[in-house]
C-alpha cells in the first residue's frame, strides 16, 4: 500500500505541476459527462416513464452507474495503454523490472487523475435524486458504500481480465477490454428495457449490470437478492483476473530489437 | 495532380490501420445498439411525435453512418501541431494547408466510412431482426431516390465538419491549450447534431440554440434527407443552406489561418 500511495502521489504531483492544463482537464472531463447527462435528461423529461421506471428512478440508476464508471475512469485508464504502449512498444519491460507487482506499476505509474467528471456527476445525482426518493436511511447509506466498492471491484476485475487475456493471446487491440467498455454503457439504463438476449449478456456473460442496475434496484427497495450476487461475485472475479494477469505476464515476450 | 498523388499516398497509409478501424466500427456499434434498444423500448410504450417505430430506428442507423463519414480529428490534430511546435514542418510543404487538411481527412474518412457503414448496416440488420426491435411483420423503410440528394448533403456535411473543426483547432494558437474547447465542442456536437436524439424532439429553447449552430447541418439534416423525412423541395433548400454554412466557415477559417500564421513563433536551431 505504501508503494501504491507513493506512486499515486508522484503521478498526482506531476500532473498538478501544470495547473492550467490540470484545471482544463477537469473542466473538459465534466463537459463530456454533461453530454451524456443532457441526453438522459432530455430523454427522461420527454418520456418520464420507460419500462415501468419513473424519471427519478431512471436518474438514480444512471447516477449509480456513473459512480462505478467514474472510479474505473480514475483508477483504470492506464489499462487502455497496455496494448500499444506497454505490449507493442515494449514499455512493459521497464515495469517488470520494478520491485512491486506489475499490475501496480501499470495502474499507478501513468495514472491520470483529472477524469473525475463521472464520479462527481454520479455523486450529485445519487445524493439529490436519492434524497427525493427517500432512499437515504442510515442502513442504505452503509449498503450503498458496500455496493459501490463491490461494483467497482467487479467492473475493475472485468477490465483487468480483458487486458490479461490480451496479454495471454498477444492481442494488441484488447478486444475483450473494448467489449467490456462498450457493454458498460448498457449499465446506465434499467436492463428490463432491453430485449431478453441483451439482458442475459449483461447479467450473466459480461455482468456489467451487476455493477449498477441491480445494486441501484436494491437501494430503491425493489429487489434485494441481486445485491448479494454483486458482493459475492466481485472478490471471485478479482481473484480470477489477477490470476489471468499473472499468466499473461508470464507469457509476455519483449519487443526485442 | 499534386493533391491527387498526396491523396493516393495517404489512402495507402491509412489502409494499414484497417484492423483498428474495423474494431472501432464494431465497438461503435455497441453504443448504436444501446440507442436502438432504448428508442425501440420507448416507441413500444409511447408515440414518438413525427416518427414511426421503424423511422426512429432507421434514423439512428443512418445518423451513425453519416457520423462515420464526417467524423474527423482536425481540431485536435491541428491543436497538437501547434502545441508541440510541429506546425512549422507542415508549413514547409508546398501545399495550401487547408486543402492539405481536407485531403488528409478525405483519405482517412474514405476507409472509416467504408468500415463504419458496412459494419453498422450489417450488424444493425442482424441486431434488429434478432432482437425483434421493430414491430412484428413490419420492415424498415427502404432508402429511395432521396439518396441522390442525401449523398451530396453528406459530402457538404464533411466539408462543414472539417472547416468548423479547423477554426476550433486554430484557437490553440491563442489559448495555448485546447482540451477544454475541444471537449466543449464535443458536448455541443453530441447534443446539437441530432446524433442521439432527433432535434425535432428537443424542447423549444434547445431547438432554437441548435438552429444557430453548424452541427445540425452535419448530422441531423443529412440524415433526414437520406431517410426521406424531408421532401425533395425541402432537401434542396437544406442543401443550399448547408453550402452557405460551408462557405461562411471556410472563409472564417481561411482568415483565421492567415492571422495564426503571422502569430506563429518557431524556436529551435
Amino acid at each position: 500500500m505504501r508503494v501504491i500511495w507513493a506512486l499515486v502521489v508522484t503521478a498526482f504531483r506531476a500532473q498538478v505541476r501544470r495547473r492550467f492544463d490540470f484545471a482544463m482537464g477537469v473542466v473538459s472531463d465534466l463537459l463530456i459527462q454533461l453530454a451524456s447527462l443532457t441526453f438522459v435528461l432530455i430523454l427522461y423529461r420527454q418520456y418520464p416513464n420507460i419500462g415501468g421506471w419513473g424519471q427519478n428512478e431512471l436518474l438514480f440508476i444512471f447516477g449509480f452507474s456513473q459512480i462505478t464508471t467514474g472510479l474505473c475512469t480514475i483508477f483504470l485508464v492506464p489499462l487502455m495503454m497496455v496494448g500499444d504502449y506497454y505490449m507493442y512498444q515494449g514499455h512493459l519491460d521497464r515495469v517488470l523490472l520494478r520491485p512491486y507487482p506489475s499490475i501496480v506499476g501499470v495502474l499507478f505509474e501513468e495514472a491520470i487523475f483529472f477524469d473525475i467528471g463521472n464520479l462527481l456527476l454520479g455523486c450529485i445525482l445519487l445524493s439529490f435524486v436519492g434524497a427525493a426518493l427517500g432512499v437515504w436511511t442510515f442502513t442504505n447509506i452503509v449498503l450503498a458504500m458496500v455496493l459501490i466498492i463491490a461494483s467497482f471491484v467487479l467492473v475493475a476485475s472485468l477490465l483487468v481480465l480483458g487486458v490479461a487475456l490480451a496479454l495471454v493471446f498477444h492481442d494488441r487491440f484488447q478486444v475483450l477490454h473494448l467489449l467490456v467498455n462498450s457493454l458498460q454503457q448498457f449499465s446506465f439504463y434499467p436492463v428490463t428495457v432491453f430485449p431478453p438476449l441483451i439482458r442475459a449478456v449483461v447479467t450473466y456473460v459480461i455482468p456489467v449490470a451487476l455493477s449498477s442496475y441491480y445494486p441501484a434496484v436494491v437501494l430503491l427497495g425493489r429487489d434485494s437478492s441481486a445485491a448479494w450476487a454483486t458482493i459475492a461475485l466481485a472478490p471471485a472475479l478479482l481473484g480470477l483476473s489477477l490470476l489471468m494477469w499473472n499468466i499473461g505476464i508470464s507469457r509476455y515476450e519483449s519487443t526485442g530489437n | 495532380m499534386r493533391y491527387i498523388s498526396l491523396y493516393a499516398a495517404m489512402m495507402r497509409q491509412h489502409s494499414r490501420f484497417s484492423p483498428s478501424m474495423f474494431l472501432m466500427a464494431v465497438s461503435d456499434f455497441f453504443s448504436l445498439g444501446l440507442l436502438l434498444a432504448i428508442w425501440s423500448a420507448i416507441s413500444r410504450q409511447h408515440q414518438i411525435p413525427g416518427y414511426t417505430p421503424q423511422q426512429i430506428v432507421l434514423y439512428m442507423i443512418v445518423a451513425r453512418v453519416v457520423q462515420a463519414g464526417v467524423r474527423n480529428r482536425v481540431d485536435r490534430d491541428l491543436a497538437n501541431l501547434i502545441y508541440r511546435g510541429n506546425l512549422a514542418q507542415e508549413l514547409r510543404l508546398p501545399v495550401n494547408h487547408q486543402l492539405y487538411t481536407v485531403i488528409k481527412v478525405l483519405s482517412r474518412n474514405g476507409w472509416s466510412f467504408l468500415y463504419g457503414a458496412t459494419v453498422t448496416v450489417v450488424l444493425s440488420t442482424l441486431f434488429i431482426r434478432g432482437m425483434r426491435l421493430v414491430p412484428e411483420g413490419s420492415v424498415l423503410p427502404a432508402l429511395g431516390p432521396e439518396m441522390l440528394l442525401g449523398l451530396p448533403a453528406v459530402s457538404v456535411a464533411l466539408g462543414l465538419s472539417v472547416s468548423s473543426n479547423y477554426c476550433i483547432g486554430l484557437l490553440a494558437m491563442w489559448t495555448r491549450t485546447q482540451k477544454g474547447i475541444a471537449h466543449l465542442k464535443d458536448l455541443l456536437f453530441a447534443v446539437l447534431s441530432g446524433a442521439l436524439i432527433p432535434l425535432d424532439l428537443f424542447p423549444d429553447w434547445l431547438r432554437q440554440i441548435s438552429a444557430v449552430m453548424p452541427y445540425r447541418w452535419i448530422v441531423y439534416e443529412p440524415t433526414r434527407i437520406l431517410t426521406g423525412l424531408s421532401t425533395p423541395g425541402e432537401a434542396l433548400r437544406l442543401l443550399a443552406i448547408q453550402c452557405l454554412w460551408v462557405l461562411g466557415l471556410g472563409l472564417v477559417s481561411s482568415l483565421a489561418w492567415k492571422r495564426a500564421v503571422r502569430k506563429l513563433e518557431v524556436h529551435g536551431e
